[in-house]
């Protein structure tokens, strides 16, 4: 606590400063005079009055204290005076800011606040002393003769008194026509009270702030149509469509959970840790409280799953529960699972796509449909099991005077494939990849799905499986066809494809060595892509590194001092999208020369004129790794 | 009144130690550090939070947050049921350390102190100021500063 609190004096005594400067731009003598510079205030209460008291001191002297010439009419000393006071009061810190000037006129106000309309004629007579002062307070007024860069400009004392108010305190004024006036402010000591609501699960309670606590939900097992659902063993609700992941608190906090025991009723807090929503599986919603909010001993401050205790009406302490650290503390593991299975690529747990992607459904013998991006598929077809042949023990099939090898993505995923085994039909996606077809055998294939939705990648459970995204109503599994794929090939004996594939062995390794030298960056929002071309890059030998838009690209290629020899960038992208970054960078001395490749699905004369023109070499198609290795070689190796 | 009049015989020489036992062992906290002793009280749990820390106390509206000495000088837990409250406040922070029973507060002549022997474990060594020889069994004196040092380094603040 001691740390939080904090002399107010740090923020007063910087006014000595700005009156000094203020008198000698408005041509007035003002004399500032600080009293109780050693009362303390919580640091963020400090922190959010700066602003507010700046702004009624630079009022005082410029509306308030008059110049010499008028201070000696009226037989005042020349020099006007300004006093700050704060000082403790009834558990609040008041802070005064009184000047001589020349006050607060009725009259003026009064026929000003006509003139904007802030008033009506019948209402005049009807208003207090207090009432006519607090007219200054109302959006837009100002009594200024004319408006000045200090003060007048319409923007003022409302804003004083909102950013008061928002943080408790409130604001009063007392004023002598003639002799000056007071702003005086009441501040809370601290922010210490919230409103919060009382959950309990297992033994103890808990408090969880309101701000955070965006509705209650509660699931009963027997009656509710919408049920709470396991992916890749997580728990998931559908919340009006969208996805909720579902956090047990009792798995966070470490306690035991009974497993054999399911509760016919759940109750989920659905929590928002910034801009991040999930549910908080509790075992009984209590009550609303407002709480004091006591800080934990210092040496429990790294658990950031706490930002504080209270005590609840009944005496006994309840933890306060930091929702941010909360949402932290379940992500981190998220986040680490995923770099393990992404060498590189992606770093963010959620990666967020806007674009309008189509993605073929198929079942496998597992709960729930599966999907890859329709863009990859090249044909889909239906053979009669007795078509199938046998290379050692890969099925093959002839396929278009080709062999095209069977992979079950049921073996692949490691779900049971004996189903498939039994029937005498095979539903086939075929896929082509560098030059040659894969079959990949699923059990059904359902249909063709548009959605724009978010590719979450933050759940997998198992090598294969990108990621997740809802449709419609339901959660659809994104399979990693591209590393089923590479999978499946080293298990075949076939290299990746490094070069065009009439290369000789010799030039391949003779290139991957001079590749390592030849950084490349790569700007893509959309996971899929940036995941896949990353790996074809990589797996060619590049080094790349990578931003989820551009802006992100921007940041990193204006700051850094990295030796990027060669810029890929998607084109639809958001925040700032390809075109943006390569004008952005062609301007930057350093990214001049620098060949930049604009990789996309649009193709049309005027997108590619317009992409060169913007500062792009060269136009290439997204999943056509040969022309991109090729591509890249030419412009980094051959010359 | 009590106290005052002990302070008014307490010559330079002898200081003042609340005393307390943890099973059959004896130590001492500088009577002024100590700011009461109360009887076992409800603990709030804190999950997540390394053994020695017992929990939250309602200490009259003022949270404590409980240590257990037991835990802290990782002896062995043959943990006492009743567990007294031991509460110092050390910069405005409330600590109660948990221990078995409560000792009189006594009064030691600095004569008999002596640095703590060096074969006694560094688990309850580093929070020893020393030992005094009393007539009765040997005081351990702990700090409580030496305490709240440990707590904040080990958490790595």
């Amino acid at each position: 606590m001691k740390t939080r609190m904090q002399p107010i004096g740090n923020v007063l005594t910087k006014f000595q400063r700005v009156i000094r400067d203020l008198s000698r731009d408005l041509n007035k003598k003002i004399e500032l005079t600080l009293e109780g510079t050693e009362t303390e205030l919580d640091k963020t209460l400090l922190e959010a009055i700066k602003d507010p008291l700046t702004h009624i001191v630079r009022n005082s002297c410029d509306h308030g204290i008059e110049t010499p010439e008028e201070r000696k009419k009226s037989g005042k000393l020349e020099t006007g005076r300004i006093y700050i006071r704060s000082y403790h009061e009834g558990g609040q810190v008041v802070v005064d800011i009184q000047d001589d000037g020349k006050g607060l006129n009725k009259e003026k106000l009064l026929s000003k606040a006509l003139e904007k309309g802030i008033l009506s004629q019948e209402r005049l007579s009807q208003l207090s002393e207090r009432d006519i002062y607090h007219l200054i307070f109302a959006p837009g007024f100002s009594t200024a003769a004319q408006v000045t860069n200090v003060s007048g400009r319409g923007v003022g004392m409302d804003v004083v008194k909102n950013n008061i108010e928002k943080i408790g305190g409130q604001v009063e004024l007392l004023s002598q026509l003639g002799k000056g006036m007071t702003v005086r402010l009441k501040i809370p000591l601290t922010l210490a009270i919230v409103p919060a609501m009382i959950i309990r699960t297992g033994e103890a309670r808990y408090a969880i702030p309101q701000v955070k606590l965006v509705e209650l939900v509660r699931v009963e097992a027997n009656t509710s149509t919408e049920q709470i659902e396991y992916l890749q063993g997580k728990p998931m609700y559908r919340l009006r469509g969208n996805l909720l992941p579902l956090v047990n608190l009792k798995e966070v906090l470490g306690l035991s959970v009974e497993d054999g025991k399911t509760q016919s009723i759940t109750n989920i807090v659905v929590l928002n840790a910034e801009g991040q929503m999930f549910g908080l599986i509790v075992d009984e919603i209590q009550d609303t409280a407002d709480i004091v909010v006591k800080p934990l001993s210092q040496f429990l401050k790294s658990l950031s799953l706490y930002s504080g205790a209270t005590v609840l009406g009944d005496g006994s302490v309840a933890l306060i529960l930091d929702v941010t650290g909360l949402a932290n503390t379940v992500h981190l593991s998220a986040k680490a699972k995923e770099d393990a299975s992404l060498a590189a690529g992606a770093s963010d747990a959620r990666i967020r796509s806007n674009d309008l992607q189509e993605f073929l459904l198929f079942k496998v013998n597992a709960a729930g449909k599966y999907s890859i991006p329709l863009n990859l598929v090249h044909r889909l077809e239906e053979f009669r099991s007795d078509q199938v042949e046998f290379s050692g023990a890969q099925r093959v099939i002839r396929y278009r005077g080709d062999i095209l090898p069977i992979i079950s993505l049921n073996a692949y995923l490691k779900f049971p494939t004996q189903t498939e085994e039994s029937k005498n039909r095979l539903s086939v996606i075929v896929v082509r990849k560098s030059d040659k077809h894969y079959g990949i055998e699923v059990n059904d294939i359902l249909d063709v799905c548009s959605v724009d939705a978010n590719v979450d990648d933050s759940l997998k459970d198992r090598p294969g499986i990108l990621g997740n995204i809802i449709m419609g109503e339901e959660v659809v599994v994104i399979v990693d066809i591209l590393e089923v794929l590479s999978g499946e090939r080293e298990r075949l004996g076939q290299k990746e494809v490094k070069i065009g594939s009439n290369a000789s062995e010799k030039a391949i390794t003779d290139y991957d060595a001079r590749r390592a030298n030849f950084p490349i960056f790569f700007a893509e929002d959309t996971a899929f892509f940036r995941k896949h071309v990353t790996k074809v890059l990589q797996g060619a030998g590049y080094p790349v590194v990578t931003a989820n838009d551009g802006k992100e690209a921007f940041e990193k290629l204006e700051s850094s001092t990295s030796d990027v020899k060669l810029i890929l960038s998607d084109i639809e992208m958001p925040k700032m999208n390809g075109l943006e970054l390569a004008k952005n960078l062609r301007k930057i001395e350093k990214w001049k020369p620098v060949p930049m490749i604009a990789l996309t699905t649009k193709f049309s004369e005027r997108s590619v004129k317009e992409g060169k023109e913007a500062g792009f070499n060269e136009y290439l198609e997204k999943m056509n790794a040969e022309q991109l290795i090729n591509k890249i070689d030419s412009y980094l190796l051959k010359n | 009144m009590q106290e005052n009049s002990i302070r008014e015989k307490k010559s330079s020489s002898t200081k003042q130690y609340s005393t307390f036992y943890i099973g059959e062992r004896l130590y001492g906290i500088d009577v002024m550090q100590v700011q009461e002793v109360t009887r076992t009280l409800p603990i709030t749990r804190i999950p997540l939070s390394p053994n020695y820390v017992k929990g939250l106390i309602n200490l009259r509206g003022q949270i404590a947050t409980a240590i257990g000495l037991r835990n802290l000088f990782e002896l062995s837990d043959a943990a006492n049921e009743t567990q007294m409250n031991v509460v110092c406040r050390m910069d405005g922070v409330l600590l109660s350390f948990l221990v078995d029973k409560i000792g009189d507060v006594v009064e030691v002549d600095e004569s008999s102190f002596e640095p703590p022997p060096d074969t006694i474990p560094e688990s309850v060594k580093r929070f020893m100021h020393g030992v005094y020889k009393t007539a009765g069994p040997i005081l351990s004196i702990i700090e409580v500063d030496k305490i709240t040092t440990a707590l904040n380094k080990k958490n790595g603040n």
